[in-house]
């Protein structure tokens, strides 16, 4: 009985040590940096030089998510598709696994599950690649995923009860391209129902109203997509919780950049002495700088307007997790506790002496507070909000500009498209993204 | 003994790790993923390919054209929800068509291209004997077009996927549809594994 309980403690302590989590709240402001100068090449490059050093299998389909984010907004159009056709696989793959509630949430912490990727970043893999092929000048490409996008938004609606119940924006995308390749009937349905879904205020978003002239195909449509500043990123917050007759808060801390939630809690576990320390993730969010852009074009303008808003969408999906987020929480507390009463037990038996046991269970106690962190897993490299400008010009060969202003009414930032053709009947597709 | 052990244990782990490649036979029916692949792509050719040349438009047209009908493929729009290369399943149509001696065939509009270029080169670079004359190109008769479409039913791990492929043969003349054809395959896939990271 004794060997048995050694065992058990044995094994959980192994499982403690080898737990590995997500990045770091300073390497996603790492990253953040070079995105908001504009460096999204070299964003990439560190993404994939950290592959296995920051990230982990289980990380897969996150990984690929941020990498083929990233390489989108490089410019890179082959290669973000390829990644993110991997995250979309890995997602789909622990998705209908369904892993997520494996036993290592309730013994150590919500990062040890493989990341299941919220719904509305599955979404987003549809509509990046789509674009991707745009880039490509594969329509066919750009369509399939198109369709892929529908249906996946289609069936989550009939086997989901959550707030999201659609995503606006990209059945709104999906719908432009069903019209482009002339198939009334799906740009019709998709359109429907973008329109429906913006009328809800949980999106956060403009329910697009643009002009179209009644000479629409005699003229060249440009469709802009402004991606505008950073995504909320996920930071672990902790409080310790005394154990009595009842749970008490005794204390409180955030991770920031300079120490890690692990490390903080590790010394307080010694400090506190008999308490618990439970972890759950809140956001941190970052106003973009860009309040508004434009499109100026063969001597007309349109602005854009915000489509997508991803921080509200964040904020949605972690407020529908709490419930489950919290119920993984309290089990933990009990499991950790139960290891390290455990653990004073069987020191004290083994040795004889209470002062070994009362070692024995400080030590499991600051490997259960050193592993104790929210899952602050989240695709980081997306933009906070996603803009849209259509505009109508004659046929020809125009320059496209795109500005940006902040909130004090000043122009920021100016992007010039050059001598772009575009044919009458034909719609041109751009992307920019701004990250500060 | 033992030793023997550890060395069979570290060639165990050594083999295991290695990237296994062996030739298959083109015609193996292998699927992974369940997705189109190029069993179906092969499959679908010829059996509609057959189908094809042996509905009634066909002996109608030799009779009233004194000779094998001139064919064309044109474009196969891909509907369905997997990245499809259609010019895989284009190229089998052509072959099976070709092997089956009843047509003849023109290339596609982009093959035409690369080959008035080379006339236009050989009008000014190739000697008189051997420099091929404009104008003498052969028109189709027939243009043979379609539609690769699919319905996904899914839940959970279980997959249904019914691919249904339409093709048209067209009397480039009249614009008349002289044959419908319609193959469709239907896969019951239950998604397991995933790729290595």
């Amino acid at each position: 009985m004794k060997k048995a309980r050694l065992g058990t403690l044995l094994v959980y302590i192994t499982i403690l040590t080898c737990a590995c989590g997500g990045p770091s709240l300073r390497y996603k402001k790492e990253i953040h940096t070079l995105l908001a100068a504009e460096n999204y090449e070299a964003a990439a490059q560190k993404l994939e030089e950290d592959k296995n050093k920051i990230f982990s299998e289980k990380n897969a389909a996150m990984y690929y998510m941020l990498l083929g984010v990233t390489e989108h907004d490089a410019g890179l159009a082959e290669r973000s598709s390829a990644s993110l056709a991997k995250a979309q696989e890995f997602t789909d793959f622990y998705y209908k696994n369904n892993i997520l509630q494996s036993a290592e949430t309730f013994l150590i912490n919500d990062e040890a599950a493989p990341y299941i990727a919220p719904d509305y970043e599955r979404a987003l893999t549809y509509y990046y690649r789509a674009f991707n092929f745009l880039d490509m000048q594969d329509m066919a490409g750009a369509l399939v995923e198109a369709r892929r996008a529908v249906f996946f938004l289609d069936n989550r609606r009939a086997q989901v009860k959550s707030k999201y119940t659609d995503d606006p924006f990209v059945q709104y995308f999906a719908s432009l391209l069903f019209e482009s390749e002339g198939n009334r009937s799906s740009a019709r349905i998709a359109r429907e129902n973008a329109l429906n879904a913006y009328e809800n205020a949980v999106y956060g978003a403009d329910t697009p109203d643009f002009y179209v002239p009644q000479n629409a195909d005699k003229l060249g449509e440009i469709i802009f997509v402004h991606y505008n500043g950073n995504a909320p990123v996920k930071i672990s917050k902790t409080f310790q919780v005394a154990w009595g007759d009842v749970l008490l808060a005794i204390n409180e801390t955030s991770e920031d950049l300079d120490s890690s939630p692990q490390a903080q809690n590790s010394v307080i576990s010694v400090i506190a002495g008999d308490s618990i320390t439970v972890a759950y993730p809140a956001l941190q969010e970052s106003k973009p700088e860009a309040v508004s852009s434009r499109v100026f074009a063969a001597g007309g303008s349109a602005d854009t307007i915000l489509a997508s808003n991803i921080t509200a969408l964040a904020r949605l999906d972690l407020e529908e997790k709490r419930l489950a987020q919290q119920a993984r929480m309290i089990a933990r507390a009990a499991v950790k506790r139960a290891a390290a009463v455990t653990a004073k037990k069987t020191a004290e038996q083994a040795a004889g002496d209470e002062a070994w046991g009362d070692m024995a269970k400080m030590l499991v106690n600051i490997f259960n507070t050193a592993t104790e962190k929210a899952d602050t897993r989240s695709v980081f490299t997306l933009p906070a909000e996603i803009r849209l400008a259509r505009m109508f010009v004659e046929p020809g060969i125009h320059d496209i500009v795109f500005k940006t202003t902040n909130a004090a009414g000043h122009e920021k930032e100016e992007k010039v498209f050059k001598e772009v053709k575009i044919n009458a009947g034909q719609r041109i597709w751009l992307h920019h993204r701004t990250a500060r | 003994m033992k030793r023997l052990l550890f060395v069979l244990t570290l060639c165990a782990l050594v083999c295991g790790c290695a990237t296994k490649v062996e030739r298959m036979d083109v015609n193996t029916t292998k699927d992974l993923s369940g997705k189109w692949n190029d069993t179906d792509s092969r499959l679908v050719s010829e059996e509609m390919i057959t189908d094809c040349l042996s509905a009634p438009w066909y002996n109608k047209t030799l009779l009233r054209l004194g000779k094998e009908p001139v064919v064309i493929v044109g474009t196969v729009e891909n509907k369905t929800m997997e990245h499809i290369n259609t010019s895989t399943f284009i190229e089998d149509m052509q072959r099976a068509l070709i092997n089956s001696t009843k047509v003849s065939f023109v290339a596609s509009s982009a093959e035409r291209g690369e080959v008035r270029t080379e006339r236009l080169e050989q009008d000014e670079f190739a000697s008189e004997a051997t420099r091929k004359a404009f104008g003498r190109e052969v028109g189709a008769d027939f243009m043979l077009s379609g539609v690769l479409n699919s319905i996904l039913d899914q839940e959970g791990k279980k997959n249904v996927v019914y691919y249904q492929v339409n093709l048209k043969l067209i009397d480039i003349e009249t614009n008349q549809i002289v044959w419908n054809g319609q193959k469709q395959i239907k896969k019951y896939v239950l998604t397991r594994g995933k790729n290595s990271w």
